[in-house]
């Protein structure tokens, strides 16, 4: 594990290009946090699934990818959405199953997706974005133009089929994906060194003949460094990678969940390594931006947030006979 | 499911109708009752409603042209039923082919059976278990397009279930021995007598009497019936229907006389036959009874007068009134227990007769002599209870102008029945014309 | 344009539907277990060593390349999952499962992924993948190996179901389900595979959810599906001698349904039967029947009868297989049953 603020890849990157990053992590946790709080109000259906305090891995990640680049996501997949560039007032009219959300009201939280922006969904199967991402890595290698799938899974999902599968098929076919696990220690209640039989998930690469890393997950540029050479090195038709992204979730598998399998103690140890504040005082410390700029940052982003809540709120539901829509291109 | 409107058959002698006018498009809802389109035969221009709810799908005859009675005029699609173009013409071609199969079958002398293909029958056994008949779905459907009493129908099917083919086969039996129905004039002692005659020549004789401002047409949803084992004659009375109506004396025993005349006039197969009467047509076939003992071999009175003193006063005002279609509506809606038996075609019908020239003044005078001053003048109690021959007194329930008591009387002869039908007013005939055919088609044939 | 007509067998004719649709579209990608076979082996680079395990994949890899046509390892979920992922960005994969009985291992892949994206996604997606798998009893194949479960496809909405009983309409329909931007899944029956019959010449297709009437009758109606349209047609022939005039109806698509041509032939004969040679409950042929129960009641002169598998897995045995799959005599029996 390395932390790496002064790596080669890290130096490179420009104040525009540190404030992008810093706004999106805040855009996801401060998202996050207001969708937990909606949804104790009542006014979400359905489940949620937040993502609050693994910013960095969907940051450090999608830092490197343009639209043309595919992801996967997964049922915490608010902040992949958010770092691939989904529309927030589509996200949170979504979240509130409006017509004029992302889906258009079908999916909800579980599956929201923009694929004109490479983002292949949420998904509500643990497990079942592996694939995906291994097919769009296909179309990708295809279609010859230098794109990249990635795809985000959970330690749950490591144990999945698909994800030996997924591996397997991109390892014989070379194919450019990298596949980003974020361990952030639990499936659903159950401890990943229960769960898990090997310690770091990042081992298993090893036997699918691709290189496989360990990262703090906490770190933006550590993640951003691995990530980087994964991406350059699919880029360059060597074939895929593993990125193992040691995080933390700081909210329940879903909101709802009692949280009765963790300690306050470890949550607070975690919150006290908060990767947000970790770039606040990078940032501060490298005299690149002032807390005074990234608090104005941190208004602005509220400011978004708040108006997409209230473009969502006012939009209207959906017909009923919208039900009916959507299943078939053509039918017959 | 869809039903066809076909042209009606007003009477047994009308062959063709024309299309006056559809009053629905294709597209619009109807309701089962509503009039769809305006029909003129020889007779009449008349009011076709519909017999069935939903929305008229296709219009096969348009304005201005003829068709034969029986003939599809239009679809009608159930509510919510979705036809293609195809499956109409599929419907329409069926019924084609349904009524083309009888027609060809029913000049056939005797009863003519249709084997469907295929092997072996089972044998032939009633399909009537605890009172309901076992018939597949499209034998049913069938059975209602062409009024065939599934009762009276034998099943070939699994477990003597009925199936399409013993409805065609039913349907074909039924129209075989009809023959052609015959219209005439007899003249009888000068006055030309409008009558129709049908039936097979060899059946038993029934000639049919109607009552005070009918005429033959009183009869129409029973001759088809009877026409299949009886050979009928039913007549228009002197000063009723397109009979003359000479100034002359309408008692009942002048009609009971011309009666009688007019039988001779038929010819000689007609010197003994059994009569079925109307309200005052049963008094003057009872008083012809009297007369007659020897001609007459069964005998029908169906609500008839004659049997006691009790009329309903109001109902011979309205017969008397000027014949308006509101008179005429009013004085038909106290013949039925139900109020919606009175079409506008009814209405339309009556008033058209009782406009005839003489008409009015013929009604009146027979009235007068039977019914003057809101009673029953005739009292032939006795002369029923001296006959004989067997009598079936046949009533509707809830007769309001002639009481269901006065049927009682018919005990009182050796061999008289009584018969009452629920739900039904003074014309038991039309209003519950199927159990009448039922019932009066059994009594006639008992052996 | 298709002009002249030759012989082709079923096999055949869906290779050639391969063939073309692959030259017409760059897009088009065939995966699957031993598509070609041989990978990496060399003097196979071009060539394959089997072309499907009943080599209806036969040289379209001489063709088109290891590139697109792309053997897989025995990993359902791995690659009918990735045929979803790379039809929703940009590909048109023919993805094959081997034996439509396995679908089982994958199933997620299919049904909760590929069948839903489009829907879940407010319509902003598409899935224009077709997976190819075998289906039928006959060959002693087996409990695991000899299903057809087409019913299960059918049941799902996202899901079309296309199940061929010719040579000619194979070639047709497999042509129209590449080119359809759903998925759909192509049933071809195994025992169907050495039939020969006439396949129009060139590029040609038959669209998705019209039926077809195999022979034209009028006393009862035969719907039948696959191989069971063969069955029929034979027991027909011996219906014939009887004075019975059967109609089949050939549904060629189960998703969507052509309905009109199966109730305008109720309509027409008043009796039908339904021969399905899947399992009984559940199934195409109860909802087959459920149709006919509701859209032609009054039409109806007998019951409905379906003809379909016992509801057991397919047998081993010869005696118990041929007792499985519903046989010609039986729907004689059938019919004569109803007609009396």
């Amino acid at each position: 594990m390395a932390t790496k603020n002064d790596s080669p890849g890290v130096q490179a990157l420009d104040k525009a290009h540190l404030l992008h990053m810093y706004e999106q992590m805040v855009t996801i946790r401060q998202f996050e946090e207001r969708a937990g709080k909606e949804f104790a109000a009542g006014k979400i259906p359905g489940f949620v699934h937040l993502y609050a305090g693994e910013e960095a891995v969907a940051v450090g990640v999608c830092s490197h990818l343009t639209d043309d680049d595919f992801i996967t996501s997964h049922h915490r997949g608010h902040g992949h959405c958010i770092a691939k560039g989904v529309d927030l007032r589509e996200m949170v009219a979504e979240l509130l199953g409006k017509e004029a959300g992302a889906c258009r009201g079908k999916g909800g939280s579980m599956h929201i997706a923009d694929v004109h922006k490479g983002m292949l969904g949420a998904n509500g199967i643990v497990g079942g974005g592996l694939p995906l991402a291994t097919g769009a890595g296909l179309t990708a290698k295809q279609q010859g133009r230098g794109q990249v799938a990635v795809c985000f899974f959970g330690d749950g999902a490591a144990n999945q089929g698909t994800f030996h599968e997924s591996l397997n098929l991109a390892g014989i076919w070379k194919l450019p994906v990298v596949y980003v696990a974020e361990n952030n220690g639990y499936a659903e209640s159950t401890p990943v060194t229960y769960h898990m039989s090997c310690r770091d998930i990042a081992e298993r690469a090893a036997g699918y003949h691709m290189p496989g890393v360990t990262v703090d997950g906490l770190n933006i540029f550590a993640v951003y460094e691995a990530a980087g050479e994964a991406i350059a090195r699919a880029r360059r038709g060597e074939g895929p990678s593993l990125i193992e992204c040691k995080t933390y979730r700081y909210f329940g598998h879903f909101e709802g969940d009692a949280i009765t399998y963790r300690s306050k103690e470890e949550v607070d140890s975690y919150r006290s390594r908060d990767a947000i504040q970790s770039l606040r005082r990078s940032l501060a410390e490298r005299g690149i931006a002032p807390d005074t700029e990234l608090d104005a940052v941190d208004e602005q982003v509220q400011e978004r947030i708040d108006d997409a809540w209230r473009f969502a709120e006012a939009a209207p539901l959906p017909a009923p006979e919208d039900a009916l829509t959507d299943v078939y291109v053509s039918y017959p | 499911m869809a039903t066809i409107l076909s042209m009606p058959k007003w009477g047994l002698a009308m062959k063709t109708g024309l299309v006056v006018a559809w009053l629905k498009r294709p597209g619009e809802a109807v309701r089962q009752g509503e009039p769809v389109v305006e029909i003129e035969s020889e007779k009449a221009t008349n009011e076709v409603d519909a017999p069935a709810s939903g929305t008229l799908r296709w219009i096969e005859v348009p304005e201005g042209e003829k068709a034969p009675v029986g003939a599809a005029l239009a679809v009608i699609a159930a509510a919510g039923e979705e036809l293609s173009d195809e499956q109409v013409a599929a419907l329409l071609r069926e019924d084609a082919e349904i009524k083309r199969q009888r027609a060809a079958q029913a000049g056939h002398a005797g009863a003519a059976t249709a084997t469907p293909t295929g092997a072996s029958r089972t044998a032939r056994t009633p399909a009537v278990a605890g009172g309901r008949v076992s018939a597949s779905p499209a034998a049913r459907r069938l059975a209602q397009e062409l009024s065939v009493d599934l009762a009276a129908v034998t099943g070939t099917g699994p477990g003597g279930m009925i199936g399409r083919e013993d409805v065609l086969r039913a349907a074909e039996e039924g129209q075989a021995a009809a023959g052609e129905s015959e219209e005439c004039t007899v003249s009888v002692n000068g006055i030309a007598t409008h009558c129709l005659l049908a039936g097979p020549t060899n059946a038993r004789h029934v000639v049919f009497i109607h009552g005070l401002g009918g005429s033959l047409a009183t009869w129409a949803l029973n001759l088809s019936a009877f026409a299949g084992k009886f050979r009928l004659c039913a007549l228009d009375l002197a000063g009723a229907g397109d009979s003359d109506k000479p100034v002359t004396d309408y008692s009942v025993a002048a009609l009971a006389n011309f009666l009688e005349r007019f039988l001779d006039a038929l010819g000689p197969e007609w010197q003994r036959t059994s009569l079925v009467g109307h309200s005052l047509g049963g008094a003057v076939a009872l008083a012809f009874a009297g007369q007659h003992p020897e001609r007459v071999e069964r005998l029908v009175l169906v609500d008839s007068a004659g049997l006691g003193t009790e009329i309903d006063g109001e109902t011979l005002d309205l017969v008397s009134s000027v014949p308006t279609p509101e008179h005429i509506r009013a004085e038909l809606t106290r013949f039925f227990a139900d109020p919606t038996m009175v079409q506008q075609s009814l209405v339309a019908q009556i008033q058209q007769q009782r406009t005839q020239p003489g008409a009015y003044e013929a009604l009146l005078a027979t009235k007068d002599a039977a019914f003057g001053g809101g009673q029953q003048h005739y009292d032939l109690r006795a002369t029923l209870a001296g006959l004989s021959q067997p009598v079936l007194a046949i009533w509707g329930e809830a007769d309001g102008v002639i009481p269901v008591a006065h049927a009682e009387a018919a005990r009182q002869a050796a061999n008289g029945h009584v018969e009452i039908l629920a739900h039904c007013g003074h014309c038991p005939h039309i209003e519950r014309s199927e159990a009448f055919n039922r019932a009066v088609m059994a009594f006639l044939d008992e052996a | 344009m298709a002009i002249a007509i030759r012989q082709l067998t079923y096999a055949q004719a869906i290779n050639e539907a391969l063939r073309i649709e692959m030259r017409r579209d760059p897009r088009v990608i065939l995966l699957g277990e031993d598509v070609a076979g041989g990978a990496t082996v060399t003097g196979f680079e071009e060539d394959d060593a089997w072309g499907g395990v009943l080599g209806v994949t036969k040289g379209l890899v001489n063709e088109f390349g290891r590139d697109r046509i792309l053997d897989t390892p025995i990993t359902e979920a791995g690659f009918v999952g990735a045929s979803v992922g790379a039809a929703a960005t940009g590909l048109r994969p023919v993805v094959e499962l081997m034996f439509v009985d396995f679908f089982g291992v994958c199933w997620d892949m299919i049904f909760d992924q590929g069948a839903k994206l489009r829907y879940m996604f407010g319509g902003k997606a598409r899935c224009p993948l077709v997976i190819r798998t075998m289906i039928g009893a006959g060959m002693g194949a087996a409990g695991q190996h000899s299903g057809c479960h087409y019913s299960v496809f059918t049941h799902m909405p996202g899901i079309k179901t296309v199940i061929p009983s010719t040579p000619a309409d194979a070639k047709g329909l497999l042509a129209a389900a590449i080119r359809d931007d759903d998925l759909v899944v192509f049933f071809e029956n195994k025992m169907l595979y050495g039939l020969s019959g006439e396949v129009p010449e060139g590029e040609y297709v038959i669209p998705l959810g019209k039926a077809d009437i195999k022979r034209e009758g009028s006393d009862i109606t035969i719907v039948a599906i696959s191989r069971m349209v063969q069955q029929a047609l034979a027991a027909a022939d011996m219906l014939a001698a009887d004075g019975i005039s059967v109609e089949i109806v050939d549904p060629r698509t189960l998703s969507p349904l052509d309905e009109e041509t199966i109730l305008n032939s109720v309509a027409k004969t008043h009796r039908l039967v339904i021969v399905d040679e899947d399992n009984p409950r559940c199934s195409a042929a109860t909802d087959i029947a459920a149709l006919a129960a509701d859209k032609a009641f009054t039409e109806l002169d007998t019951p409905i009868k379906l003809v379909t598998a016992p509801h057991t897995p397919v047998p081993f045995s010869p005696p118990l297989e041929q007792f499985y799959i519903p046989s010609p005599e039986r729907i004689v029996a059938t019919v004569q049953e109803l007609m009396g």
